[in-house]
């Protein structure tokens, strides 16, 4: 067995002899002179090492502590004694309230609200962009009143507002010089209410991104005559819009509009006689006409 | 200061008074865990006590593991702000003593790593200051003068030794901890205590030989 006489060597010095004790005694001659070198080294160190005992006064005073405790106003902080079945009941009901807002919000179905937006160029040498853009002032006004309205009659749109300021951004490299001078918040209408009104996601962005509205957007009716508002009879048409805001009937006055007034065109099975093709008859009472294939 | 804040400054102060008084006049007659228990209700009297109490060891073990009166200092404050804000968690399955060892080693260890750059600067400037003391420019008796440059020659090697080593050297050689306390201050088993200051005097020893050899190569040199 290979003893370690450096290792006996610091216990006998530091006075912690216990089974070393019995290993000093199978130790050789040569073996015991170096471990008594050793240990004399580690004797001088002991005795340095009681020297630093000897330290000045310390400064700090209860005061001091107090002060410094008051200045940064320092409080104990409680204690978090957990047990095991106060976590695990915590995270129980955590799981619940998360799976109870999961089935009541997370399964709906919310259609972003589309976003036209009206560009004013700041930049007399900038080039015209694709589409006649309004020089009157009064159109950013009546734009600017309608999104206030807007934000008044509907504080629940902000979020989609959110998303707005982020197609602006997407925005402005197309514009080049042009300057956002008012937002129209669109339709009045809810969008959560409004989900069988078809509204293509990508198609209302690609309109926005144009200045122009999709067909099927209600809020285009808003920007769409406001384009124009050099002409009389267009501004006429926008303060119809924004009367249509501020009474919180645009979206639903068109939709009720269109599934009321329109009429079907049906396809019969013959063919006319003098052109070959097939002929089409309108249904006066569009009420009568099944649909569905 | 603000008219609260002054208000309770005067009135830790009195309680402080008060406790003071018991901490001094009978130590033995309030126990540490009964002014914890009074500190952890909100008297924070109870808890000056505590810090009456302790400051001298705290200050000593902070003295020897950062070397300068004034970051021990700063440490000490620092150990006690802490183990204030955190009075709440201690719990009693160890000393308070050991408990507040443990927070200034923690610390000692933060300001180590952080100071690393400032310990090296120190350390050349120690070297210069320990050739200049060997050569005798010092107003102080021969035994005396022997005696400062053996302690700057252990502190500067003490300074040389990882935290760890330190530690264990610093509880075990110069605060005379017993091993359990050492193992419940360096979170560590019994057995592993007694390894790692068994490696902390063989590392201890090794930096101060090399010292005293470049000291000794440095005199005849001049």
């Amino acid at each position: 067995m290979r003893i370690d006489i450096n290792k006996i060597a610091i216990a006998k010095a530091f006075e912690e002899l216990g089974e070393g004790e019995a290993k000093m005694k199978k130790l050789s001659n040569r073996q015991r002179e170096q471990l008594e070198a050793e240990a004399k080294d580690f004797q001088t160190l002991k005795t340095n090492l009681n020297l630093l005992k000897d330290i000045p006064d310390c400064q700090v005073t209860a005061e001091h502590l107090r002060t410094r405790i008051l200045a940064e106003g320092i409080h104990s902080q409680p204690a978090k004694d957990w047990s095991i079945y106060e976590a695990t009941g915590t995270a129980a009901v955590s799981c619940l309230v998360l799976g109870f807002v999961w089935l009541t919000h997370g399964s709906a179905v919310v259609i972003p609200q589309m976003a036209p937006t009206v560009v004013k160029s700041t930049s007399a040498s900038q080039p015209p962009p694709l589409f006649s853009e309004p020089s009157n002032s009064v159109h950013s006004e009546i734009v600017a009143s309608a999104s206030a309205q807007k934000e008044k009659s509907t504080p629940s749109l902000k979020h989609h507002e959110g998303d707005q300021s982020d197609s602006h951004s997407q925005m402005l490299p197309i514009t080049g010089g042009s300057q956002l001078v008012a937002l129209n918040s669109g339709s009045s209408v809810d969008p959560r209410t409004s989900i069988d009104v078809p509204q293509p996601r990508n198609g209302a962005n690609l309109g926005y991104r144009h200045g122009f509205g999709s067909a099927s957007n209600p809020a285009s009716e808003l920007t769409a005559p406001a384009f124009g508002l050099a002409s009389p009879p267009l501004m006429a048409a926008s303060e119809a819009s924004y009367n249509a805001i501020k009474n919180g009937t645009l979206g639903k006055s068109r939709f009720a509009k269109q599934t009321n007034s329109s009429t079907l065109i049906t396809l019969q099975s013959q063919r006319d006689k003098r052109t070959g093709l097939i002929e089409a008859k309108e249904e006066p009472n569009n009420n009568d006409v099944p649909l569905g294939g | 200061m603000s008219i609260e804040s002054e208000a309770e400054h005067d009135i830790m102060a009195v309680n402080s008074a008060t406790y003071g008084k018991i901490a001094g006049d009978h130590p033995s007659g309030v126990t540490d865990e009964s002014l914890i228990a009074q500190a952890q209700g909100g008297d924070y009297a109870a808890f000056e006590a505590l810090f009456l109490r302790h400051r001298a060891m705290v200050y000593r073990y902070a003295y020897q593991l950062v070397g300068r009166r004034d970051d021990a200092e700063d440490l000490v404050q620092e150990s006690f702000v802490r183990a204030y804000v955190n009075l709440n968690r201690y719990r009693d399955q160890a000393k308070f003593t050991t408990w507040l060892l443990r927070i200034v080693t923690n610390l000692a260890a933060d300001r180590a790593r952080m100071h690393t750059r400032r310990t090296n600067l120190e350390l050349q400037e120690s070297k210069r200051g320990l050739a200049w003391m060997t050569l005798g420019n010092q107003t102080s008796p021969e035994a005396d003068l022997e005696k400062s440059v053996q302690v700057e020659l252990l502190r500067l090697a003490l300074s040389q030794l990882s935290p760890k080593h330190r530690t264990a050297i610093v509880l075990r050689d110069v605060e005379e901890k017993e091993y359990w306390e050492i193992a419940e201050v360096l979170n560590c088993s019994l057995g592993g205590a007694k390894l790692r200051v068994l490696r902390a005097r063989r590392a201890l020893q090794t930096v101060v030989s090399r010292f005293s050899k470049e000291i000794q190569e440095g005199l005849h040199a001049n």
